[in-house]
């Protein structure tokens, strides 16, 4: 028993890792979906072009890791912000079809443009000289940069999940999902709201971007290998619920890092099969809530 | 109207309708990857290397015209072979090359040959190019898995690597790559202490890099390619296996050393066809290529160039270049002597020539950004590839 505990352990802590970069993408896309009802095909862009941004600040700009943590999501932001303003507020009163269209166009581009630019290969990030070594934590020995990545994606998605629920600006946010013409009536400016929540869940996916440079290889495609898994959380926890979309990532990542040990072949499958059995089980997700046919 | 309409029409059919196959032009079709995966290790460098070997052979060869034409395969053999298709019966294309992929390069392979023109594969790994599947009317230049898992992984066991522990990609390519590494190094006098096979295009490998730290292996083996390889290598140096284990990358190649970087990618022990600064000759030829591509070329990148001038030289012996067999009797006959591949053609296609062993530069051993790879033995290039009495090629 305490050998397979010895064993299981050190797994459990890898599979937080993987946990938190997915919980960072899923809770940015669960709250633009949530909110706006979009399905954001472009966050795993977002993400993609946050982890360059970093690499193109540290190697052009000789601009570390912490400020880069800071100057990514600001750039990937705004730059959403302008995006959502210009193209996407035109397609929230049609079909939802076309926000997906148009999310998974503009990915391309993105893609497409960085592949010009920097190649396939993509470019490495050096873990950053602060949080770089191991830690030994007694059962293992753990990449100090990793568990700092544990500790950050904790406290944001917290965070987030405080903000929508706990605060003002909150209550806003989903009083504009559940009924935007009574919230208008109030004086409140709903599409600056719906804006701003947008461009706060393409910064999320930046900071994941920032967060992950270290740890994967930075490539024009890893936003789109990772993003096929996140989609998959925001199912199974509950499309538009925050908290289950927290909970089912860190889960998930746990339950992948214990089937590469079982059955390595069926490691990216693990996440699937779940997601469907979830799907015929229960299928408003675990936290999600049954919405009333409209 | 109608008839302004019907004139345009008729332009236009005369601009884009067939050209038939004709004496009097020389067409090489480079089909490669211009847009996926491997597009920085074939691609838009290989037309250029292509168009720097048809303007060194003066552009013409017998008095007859050198034409270059490119397209982009995807990585999909249907798409490939239609194209191919098209090129042979209507463009009057008389070689192609590249191919990028095993899938693609066998389907291309079978198509040249029963239209009787000339490939010349670069990319494709699979042996079977010159083995079951060989045929009278290839030339096959590129590394292939027998030599990317022979040389390096022997090197290795020799120099004190024993327990080896092999992280595998799951398909083809990294099964019959393992398969060759395990027996090599049992039969060398080593031990394979684990393996394991992940799903192409994982993301986090760290799972299997602390099996094999527990399994107290000392050389650990990317049997893996593209972003896997690298993404691998960087993540086993961030959970500290470097202190322990030797680390070995058959299937490296420069462009993975450039993504990589020197800082997480030094001391991998590779296998190289050719690099640049290996000769005055490769550096005179990287020289021109950099100022078209702005980075060094890669192996691939090399031998289109090679392939393509070997290839001229042969129909310059020749009175007519319509008949691929009879092109490729030819080549084999002439040795090989291209930048610094030197050789033969075998019977069965293969291209012979001497590998590197390399390993990649720390930081401070580097003088510039390309400057990746210590080049540390030499293996004879009829130990590199599969003998000629083992492939199995019958035509």
């Amino acid at each position: 028993m305490n050998d397979l505990f010895n064993a299981l352990l050190p797994q459990f802590f890898l599979g937080l890792v993987n946990g938190s970069i997915y919980a960072l993408l899923s809770v940015g896309l669960t709250v633009i979906f949530g909110l706006l009802r979009i399905v954001n095909f472009v966050h795993g862009a977002q993400f993609m072009v946050g982890a360059f941004l970093s690499y193109l600040l540290l190697v052009y700009f000789g601009i570390g890791f912490w400020w880069s943590l800071v100057i990514a999501p600001l750039v990937v932001g705004l730059a959403s912000a302008a995006i959502e303003r210009t193209m996407i507020s035109r397609l929230y009163n049609i079909d939802h079809m076309y926000g997906l269209l148009f999310t998974l166009g503009l990915t391309l581009v993105l893609e497409g443009l960085f592949r010009y630019w920097f190649g396939s290969a993509g470019r490495a990030y050096v873990v950053p000289e602060s949080l770089s070594g191991v830690v030994n934590l007694g059962f293992m020995y753990f990449p100090r940069y990793r568990l700092f990545v544990v500790v950050a994606s904790v406290v944001l998605c917290l965070g987030t999940w405080l903000l929508i629920e706990r605060t003002r600006a909150g209550s806003y946010l989903r009083a504009a999902h559940e009924n935007p013409q009574l919230l208008r009536t109030f004086g409140i400016n709903v599409s600056l709201l719906l804006t701003a929540t947008y461009a706060f869940g393409a910064a999320l996916a930046a900071v994941a971007g920032t967060l992950a440079a270290p740890i994967y290889q930075v490539g024009p495609f890893m936003g789109t290998h990772i993003m096929v898994v996140v989609f998959a959380i925001v199912v199974i926890g509950g499309m538009g619920s925050v908290k289950g979309t927290i909970a089912a990532s860190f889960l998930l990542g746990i339950a992948e890092t214990v089937t590469k040990i079982a059955f390595p072949q069926a490691a990216s499958m693990a996440v699937f099969v779940i997601m469907a059995a979830l799907l015929v089980l229960r299928p408003e997700g675990l936290f999600g809530r049954q919405e009333s046919t409209r | 109207m109608i008839r302004k309409t019907a004139a345009a029409l008729a332009v236009l059919a005369a601009l884009t309708g067939p050209l038939m196959a004709d004496e009097n032009t020389i067409r090489i079709g480079v089909l490669t990857d211009m847009s996926g995966p491997f597009a920085d290790i074939v691609g838009q460098g290989a037309v250029e290397s292509v168009r720097l070997a048809v303007s060194d052979a003066g552009g013409k060869v017998n008095n007859k015209p050198i034409e270059v034409i490119f397209a982009d395969h995807q990585n999909k053999p249907d798409v490939a072979l239609s194209i191919l298709r098209q090129w042979y019966e209507e463009r009057g294309v008389d070689v192609a090359m590249e191919f990028t992929t095993s899938t693609v390069g066998l389907a291309a392979q079978a198509l040249t040959r029963s239209a009787n023109k000339v490939a010349l594969p670069l990319g494709p790994a699979t042996s079977d190019l010159y083995g079951a599947k060989c045929s009278p009317n290839s030339v096959v230049w590129g590394m292939d898995n027998y030599a990317f898992g022979n040389a390096a992984p022997k090197v290795v066991v020799k120099r004190g690597g024993d327990k080896w522990f092999l992280l595998v990609t799951d398909y083809t390519f990294g099964h019959q790559l393992q398969e060759l590494v395990t027996n090599l190094v049992t039969s060398e006098g080593g031990k394979v202490v684990g393996a394991v096979r992940h799903p192409l295009g994982t993301p986090d490998f760290s799972t299997y890099l602390l099996q094999a730290q527990s399994l107290g292996a000392n050389v650990i083996a990317f049997i893996n390619s593209g972003n896997d390889m690298s993404t691998s290598i960087k993540q086993a140096r961030e959970f500290g296996l470097n202190t322990k284990m030797q680390f070995v990358a058959p299937a490296f190649q420069i462009p993975n050393a450039l993504a990589l970087g020197l800082t997480v990618g030094q001391g991998v022990i590779v296998t190289n066809s050719v690099y640049w600064d290996q000769s005055d000759v490769t550096r005179a030829f990287s020289k021109r290529f950099m100022e078209k591509m702005k980075k060094v070329p890669s192996e691939n990148q090399f031998m289109a160039y090679a392939a393509v001038q070997h290839y001229l030289k042969a129909v310059g012996q020749m009175k007519s270049h319509t008949d691929g067999k009879a092109v490729v009797e030819q080549m084999k006959k002439m040795p090989v002597s291209e930048l610094d591949f030197k050789g033969r053609i075998r019977k069965d296609g293969r291209v012979i020539y001497d590998l590197n062993i390399a390993s990649v530069k720390a930081p401070a051993e580097s003088s510039g950004p390309f400057d990746v790879y210590k080049l540390t033995g030499k293996v004879p290039g009829d130990e590199g590839f599969v003998p000629e009495d083992k492939t199995g090629c019958t035509f």
